[in-house]
């Protein structure tokens, strides 16, 4: 395969993660905002924080609250990790690889930017922001779904895969962020209840834990286990394995020893102490390790980080693009 | 007033509209003057009758929502926004009864056979200057001549692999041949597309016409290009070279790669190392045979062409010229799609083939030419002049259409350089009926076959029709106006 459509295999399937991670982050802390009567005051920086977004919202200049940063998070411009861009992102990048995913799985992907992004999505906020992020979710699952039932195993799945997991063990790890730098901590049992809610990971839970939610159960069950498709221990562990697959011979020690390396110290995560400074600190240090992980598969796997042409000349790639004339 | 009154009201309109329909002065596809239709479309005109309005509008809006799920859309360039834009599709299709189609189709293989006969003659011997058929400054002075491959010899001495040539039909509606589009010709997705579209939108027309099919199309142009890989031993790898996703028919570069299986590749896929081309893989270099490239010569080697090109390959001349990559279409075919050269193609016909022109020519005047320059200038008003280099439509001059300033600034650049014009009479191209809001009303089309040569030459059934939906309008092309049909060869 083309190391090129590696990349934007790897890159479609990250960026459609990062857009649902997004959402459901952005959906539970509206939801909480209006539980105001359990007293509880969610923080907004904290969101912002945990979200890597704190920077570019600080050069807006606009006031911390519920709206502005909601909508910085899903359409705004300034950003250049909003929901909007992400499927701009997930979009152009499948364009460009268009003849590599299935027709499904384009029409799927294509229809969602048409309804969910730009003018098409604004009409679809007006129904309200929790009907859009249940939308925008719903966009993300059928994606993965008609990849399963359409695309054959094999490179192509296995950098979709690669790209979803790799972000997800990330984006997990945010919304965790996102709690354990809430001041107020509020309502204990509503808010082990939102956080899993977040991950839909509450039915699950329940039927598995039959006690009060608490932070040592929630958490290793969102960070440990071994069979929930969200936790980070689950989505490093797929890594790992995919990772191995697409290796060459020469490198298979060292993406077990990179992955090995990375597990044992998330069996180090301070669960018992609940969310707070100390998770969020073990959390910065996980996604600075993923981070490092990431980089080592694109130049090892991926076959090196495509050289992105100086600004002017990716200028003048553009315009030659549209100058090649086709006959018709 | 009720509802269904209402409908019916409606509905009479329309069934009103197809018995009035009133073709013009130009020869019309349907209709032989006012209500009489052709016995070819007898069996079109019924189903259309059957078409409630409200079914017709759904059938529409299905047909524009598929274009646009489907994502077979062209990027519209200085638009800031990225906006994309499906090509308009007029659901009326055009139909070609199999006698036409015949002859149509020897007439494009006679005309491609000699066009690479010509390209094989000028990159080589040149007997055709030595003899005196042609004046050798219309070739010398070809922008898209390529001295770099003269002397050069390509697989199966074939150069046009893929042609579209455009086709019209004059007053009593014989075809001619417009222009010859023997460099990168585009629009063969459409053709297939609009086809998949309409059975699906509107199957009932179909019933009771044999329409021969288009799919094979991605199978034999796979076969075209394997024929002609240097390596005939081992399985070819074979890749389609793209400018990228900005431009604007990308759409096409995807959907040709994903119906012929072949990789779609941008020039930063490829490199060459020891003559050989390699395109960069996450299992490491793999050898590349055939490129079927969708980029002009310009663009293709920044080592032999233009320097600052982003989209090529550094040093793919050479590895061409060493024999280890076949090209589709080779180096310089541009040559052969001049619009100075196009008035010598019927003697280029009888000088190759011994053989008469089976699909005529436009009468066209060559401004190069002293007698035809004094004709041109006396008759700017009544003709369409057309610059020898250009294409999609751009920098023409059509007479009657146009202000006396406009006459007279062409009148000035055609005197500065006759070389870069020539002219034609203009040519009303037959009309076709089609939706025009709730309408059906006659508009012009013309038809690009598209024209496959490997081993053999095969030309796919019908073509795109392109259809220039503004009233009175004779510019087709996409980028002004223009929409597609799908085209109906039928068996009779």
């Amino acid at each position: 395969m083309l190391s090129r459509v590696a990349d934007g295999l790897f890159w479609i399937s990250r960026y459609i993660e990062r857009a649902e991670n997004l959402a459901r982050i952005a959906d539970v802390y509206l939801q909480a905002e209006l539980d105001r009567a359990a007293g509880r005051k969610v923080d907004w920086s904290a969101i912002l924080q945990a979200s890597g977004a704190s920077e570019s919202f600080a050069t807006c200049g606009l006031p911390v609250n519920a709206s502005t940063v909601t909508s910085f998070l899903t359409i705004s411009e300034e950003n250049p990790n909003s929901i909007f861009a992400c499927l701009n992102r997930a979009r152009e990048n499948a364009r460009m690889i268009r003849d590599q995913i299935t027709t499904e799985m384009w029409e799927e992907l294509n229809r969602a930017w048409l309804e969910l992004s730009g003018s098409a999505g604004k009409s679809l906020r007006r129904k309200g922001p929790s009907e859009y992020y249940r939308e925008l979710r719903r966009a993300s699952h059928l994606f993965r779904g008609t990849t399963a039932s359409t695309l054959p195993q094999g490179d192509a799945r296995d950098f979709l895969d690669l790209g979803m997991y790799l972000e997800r063990a990330d984006a997990t790890s945010r919304i965790l962020e996102a709690q354990s730098l809430q001041k107020d901590q509020g309502d204990v049992e509503e808010r082990w209840a939102a956080l899993l809610r977040s991950c839909s990971a509450r039915e699950t839970y329940r039927a598995h834990h039959h006690v009060p939610l608490e932070a040592t159960g929630v958490l290793g069950y969102l960070i440990h286990d071994v069979k929930f498709p969200r936790s980070l221990h689950y989505g490093l562990v797929r890594v790992g394995e995919i990772a191995s697959r697409l290796a060459k011979p020469e490198d298979q020690v060292e993406v077990e020893a990179l992955v090995l390396a990375i597990r044992a110290r998330l069996t180090k995560a301070p669960v018992a102490e609940g969310t707070g400074q100390a998770l969020a600190g073990f959390l910065d240090v996980w996604q600075a390790e993923l981070h490092r992980l990431a980089d080592w598969m694109t130049e090892r796997i991926i076959g090196g980080k495509l050289e992105l042409p100086e600004v002017s000349a990716w200028h003048s790639q553009q315009e030659q693009q549209q100058q090649v004339a086709e006959r018709c | 007033m009720p509802k269904s009154e209402g409908k019916k009201v409606k509905r009479d309109s329309l069934l009103a509209g197809l018995a009035e329909y009133a073709p013009g002065k130009a020869f019309d596809e349907m209709a032989e003057g006012r209500g009489k239709v052709r016995g070819l479309y007898e069996g079109l005109r019924d189903s259309l009758q059957l078409v409630d309005p409200p079914r017709l509008a759904q059938g529409r809006a299905s047909l524009e929502a598929s274009f646009l799920r489907r994502g077979i859309t062209f990027t519209v360039y200085n638009d800031p926004t990225g906006t994309e834009r499906i090509f308009p599709f007029d659901p009326l299709p055009r139909l070609i009864p199999q006698q036409d189609w015949v002859r149509i189709e020897k007439g494009l293989i006679q005309r491609v056979t000699a066009l690479n006969l010509f390209l094989k003659d000028i990159y080589g011997d040149q007997k055709i200057l030595l003899e005196g058929i042609l004046p050798p400054a219309v070739v010398h002075s070809a922008k898209h001549l390529r001295r770099e491959v003269a002397g050069l010899k390509v697989p199966l001495d074939v150069y046009i692999h893929i042609c579209g040539t455009d086709l019209i039909r004059g007053d009593s509606g014989e075809y001619m041949v417009l222009e010859d589009n023997g460099r990168c010709p585009s629009g063969v997705s459409y053709v297939l597309e609009n086809r998949r579209a309409l059975k699906q939108a509107f199957p009932e027309w179909f019933r009771g016409h044999a329409v021969q099919p288009v799919e094979s199309y991605g199978a034999d142009l796979l076969e075209t290009l394997r024929q002609i890989s240097p390596r005939q031993e081992t399985n070819p790898v074979i890749v389609l070279l793209t400018p990228g996703p900005m431009n604007s028919a990308y759409f096409e570069h995807s959907f040709l790669a994903r119906s012929t299986g072949i990789e779609l590749v941008q020039g930063c896929d490829l490199f060459i190392e020891g003559q050989k081309v390699f395109m960069r893989t996450t299992r490491g270099p793999q050898q590349v045979d055939v490129i079927y490239r969708r980029i002009d010569d310009d663009f293709l080697d920044p080592l032999a062409f233009r320097r600052d090109s982003v989209l090529g390959v550094p040093g793919l001349l050479r590895a061409v010229r060493a024999g280890q990559v076949t090209l589709a279409n080779a180096i310089g075919t541009g040559v052969a799609d001049d619009k100075a050269l196009y008035a010598y193609v019927p003697k280029l016909i009888r000088f190759y083939l011994g053989e008469e022109a089976i699909l005529p020519n436009v009468p066209t005047y060559l401004a190069s030419e002293e007698k035809d320059l004094k004709y041109i200038l006396q008759n700017l008003a009544k003709l369409v002049v057309k610059p020898t280099n250009e294409s999609g439509g751009y920098g023409l001059l059509i007479g009657p259409h146009a202000s006396r300033k406009e006459i007279e600034e062409f009148r000035g650049r055609i005197r500065k350089d006759p070389r870069n014009y020539i002219a034609q009479p203009v040519i009303a191209l037959s009309t076709h009926p089609t939706l025009c809001g709730n309408k059906v009303e006659p508009r012009h089309v013309d038809l690009r076959p598209f024209i496959l040569t490997g081993k053999t030459t095969r030309v796919l059934p019908g073509g795109l029709t392109r259809v220039a939906l503004r009233k009175g309008s004779l510019v087709v092309n996409s980028s002004q106006g223009g929409g597609s049909k799908d085209t109906w060869v039928l068996d009779s």
